[in-house]
C-alpha cells in the first residue's frame, strides 16, 4: 500500500489528530441531535452534562470505591487465569500426551459462557470477590492457556537442542529456552483476555445482586430513581477504563518485549 | 483417494474420536461416583440431569412434551440469530467501509475502541428503559456486543487485502462494487471468519444474560429460575444446553468456514 509520509503509521500524529476530531465530532453531533430533539432526552440526556457527570462521579467516594471493586476482581481473575493458563499451557507444550488427554474437556468447557456460570458460582461460593474473580477467571483462562501452548509449539527445536547439547537438564532447558520464548506469546494472551475479563468483571457486577462494582453501582443507581446521566457517565468511565488497561498492556508488551514487534499476534 | 487411505482415514478419525471422548466419559463417570457418593444438591449426578435434558428439551412426555424446547430453546435462539445477524450486517458493512479508507478509519478508531471496551450488560438497564421489554432490547444488545470482533476482523482483513490482488482485480477490470464483491471481500474472508467466530460466543453469552433480567423465557431465564427455586437439576440441565449449544454453533460455522473458504487453504499464499 502506497503511503505517503504523513500518514506513517497507526501511532502517527495525523491519526491522533484526526481520532480527537472524531471523537469531538461524534459528541457534537449527539448533542445537537438531543437539542434539536431528533433523540429523545427521555433516551440520552445531553452528552456534554454525561461527560460533566462522569468527571464529578470521580470525586465521589462511593463510585471509586466501585471502581476499586471492579479493578480489585479483574485483578485477582487475571492472576488466577494467568497462573493456570500458563502453568497449563507450558505442561501442555512439554507433553504432548497431556494435550491429548485435555483436548475434549477444554473443548467442552470453552464455550460454556463464564457469566452464565454466575448463578451456580454463587451457590457454590457464596457472594463476594471470589466468586466474581472466579467467573472472571473461567472466562480469561483460555486465550492465556491457546497462546502458552502456542508459544511453546514455536520453539525452535535447534535451540531446546544446543542448550541439551551443552549439557542443560530439561527444567534448565524449560527455564532457559522455552519459557523466555513462550513469554511474548502468553503475554498477547493476557492482553486479549485483560479486555475479556473487565467485560466479565462488570457483567457479573450487573447479574449478581451484591451491589458492588462498576455493574453494582449501574444497578444501584437504575433502581434508585433511574438517574440517566449518571449511568451513562458510569459507562464512559467503564468504557475508558478498558481502553487505558488495553493501552497499558500493549506499553508493556512492547516495552518488555521490544523483540516481539512483528511477531504475528 | 484409494480405499486403503480412506480406511486408514477412517481409523485416525475413529483414533481420534476416542482419544477426545474417552477423558470426558471418565471425568462425567468420576462426577456421577463422587455425586452418588457424597449427594450434594448443589452437584446432582450427571445422570439425572441428562434425564433431565432428555425429557425437557428432545424427549416431551405427557402435557409437558417439548415445553423447554419450544418455550425457552427456540426463542432463546430465534433472539440470538436476529441479534447476530444484525452484527454480520453492521459489522462487515463498517469494516469494508473504513477498511478500504484509512482516513476514515483513524477519524473512528478511538470511537471504535471505546465502543468496545464498554461491557454490554452494563447498557441492558437502559436498553429495557429505551427500547421497552420485550425482543427489542435483547435483539440490539446482541448484536451491539457482537459487532465489534466482526467489525475489527472485517477491518484488518480489508485493509491487508495485498496489492498483488487489488491489481489483478483491475486488470480484470473489477472496479467500484464489483471490486469489492470479487476482490475484496474473498480476501478478506479468512479474517472475517476469525470474527465471525468470536462474536458467535459473544452472542451465545449475551443470549443468556439479556434472559436473566425482565425475561419471560429463554436459557437465561430458566437458569435463573432453577436456581432462585433450589432446582440445581434443572440448573444444570439449562447449563448444559448452553455449552452443547456452544460447542455446535461453533462446529456449524467452522464446517461454512471450510466450505466456503476451501480455496484459501490451497492458495498457501497470505491475504
Amino acid at each position: 500500500m502506497a503511503t505517503t509520509t504523513a500518514d506513517a503509521g497507526p501511532g502517527s500524529r495525523t491519526a491522533f489528530v484526526r481520532g480527537a476530531i472524531g471523537i469531538v465530532a461524534f459528541v457534537v453531533a449527539l448533542e445537537v441531535a438531543v437539542r434539536g430533539g431528533v433523540i429523545n432526552t427521555a433516551t440520552l440526556p445531553y452528552p456534554v452534562s454525561v461527560l460533566g457527570r462522569s468527571v464529578t462521579l470521580l470525586g465521589e467516594i462511593a463510585f471509586l470505591e466501585a471502581v476499586w471493586a471492579t479493578v480489585a476482581a479483574w485483578f485477582v481473575g487475571m492472576t488466577i487465569a494467568g497462573l493456570i493458563g500458563v502453568g497449563l499451557g507450558s505442561l501442555i507444550g512439554l507433553f504432548p500426551r497431556l494435550e491429548r488427554l485435555l483436548q475434549g474437556p477444554i473443548e467442552l468447557l470453552r464455550p460454556l459462557p463464564a457469566v452464565a456460570l454466575a448463578p451456580l458460582l454463587l451457590v457454590l461460593f457464596s457472594r463476594g470477590l471470589l466468586s466474581r474473580s472466579l467467573a472472571v477467571a473461567f472466562a480469561a483462562v483460555w486465550p492465556i492457556l491457546f497462546n502458552t501452548i502456542y508459544g511453546m509449539r514455536s520453539v525452535d527445536p535447534v535451540a531446546t537442542e544446543t542448550a541439551r547439547s551443552f549439557g542443560e537438564g530439561r527444567w534448565a532447558v524449560l527455564r532457559r529456552v522455552s519459557l523466555p520464548w513462550t513469554a511474548p506469546f502468553a503475554f498477547t494472551g493476557v492482553r486479549v483476555a485483560s479486555a475479556i475479563a473487565i467485560i466479565v468483571t462488570v457483567s457479573v457486577e450487573v447479574l449478581l445482586p451484591d451491589g458492588t462494582g462498576l455493574g453494582g453501582f449501574v444497578v444501584a443507581t437504575g433502581s434508585g430513581g433511574g438517574d440517566l446521566a449518571t449511568i451513562y457517565a458510569a459507562m464512559v468511565v467503564a468504557g475508558i477504563l478498558g481502553v487505558l488497561l488495553d493501552v497499558g498492556l500493549r506499553w508493556i508488551e512492547r516495552t518488555v518485549f521490544p523483540w516481539r514487534e512483528g511477531l504475528a499476534t | 483417494m484409494t480405499v486403503n487411505t480412506a480406511v486408514a482415514a477412517g481409523r485416525v478419525g475413529l483414533r481420534r474420536t476416542v482419544e477426545w471422548a474417552l477423558p470426558v466419559v471418565a471425568l462425567v463417570a468420576a462426577w456421577e461416583a463422587l455425586a452418588r457418593a457424597r449427594g450434594s444438591i448443589f452437584l446432582p449426578p450427571p445422570s439425572e440431569v441428562l434425564q433431565r435434558v432428555w425429557e425437557g428439551y428432545l424427549a416431551g412426555s405427557g402435557d409437558e412434551g417439548h415445553a423447554l424446547f419450544t418455550q425457552h430453546l427456540i426463542p432463546s435462539l430465534g433472539r440470538m440469530f436476529a441479534g447476530y445477524w444484525l452484527a454480520v450486517v453492521l459489522g462487515v458493512a463498517g469494516g469494508v467501509l473504513f477498511g478500504l479508507s484509512r482516513t476514515a478509519r483513524e477519524y473512528v478508531q478511538p470511537l471504535l475502541d471505546f465502543g468496545r471496551a464498554v461491557p454490554p450488560p452494563m447498557l441492558l438497564g437502559i436498553f429495557l428503559i429505551v427500547f421497552g421489554v420485550e425482543d427489542l432490547p435483547k435483539i440490539l444488545l446482541i448484536a451491539f456486543g457482537s459487532v465489534w470482533p466482526i467489525l475489527f476482523n472485517t477491518m484488518d482483513g480489508v485493509a491487508g487485502v495485498s496489492q498483488v490482488k487489488l491489481d489483478a482485480g483491475a486488470i480484470h477490470g473489477s472496479r467500484g462494487f464489483d471490486r469489492i464483491r470479487r476482490v475484496i471481500i474473498p480476501g478478506a474472508s479468512p479474517s472475517m471468519f476469525a470474527g465471525f467466530r468470536i462474536s458467535l460466543s459473544i452472542a451465545l453469552i449475551l443470549m443468556v444474560i439479556t434472559e436473566f433480567v425482565a425475561a419471560k423465557n429463554g436459557l437465561g431465564y430458566t437458569l435463573l429460575r432453577s436456581t432462585r427455586s433450589f432446582d440445581y437439576v434443572e440448573m444444570w440441565a439449562a447449563l448444559s444446553v448452553v455449552a452443547v449449544l456452544g460447542v455446535v454453533l461453533n462446529a456449524v460455522l467452522v464446517v461454512v468456514e471450510r466450505r466456503l473458504l476451501a480455496w484459501h487453504a490451497r492458495d498457501g499464499a497470505r491475504v
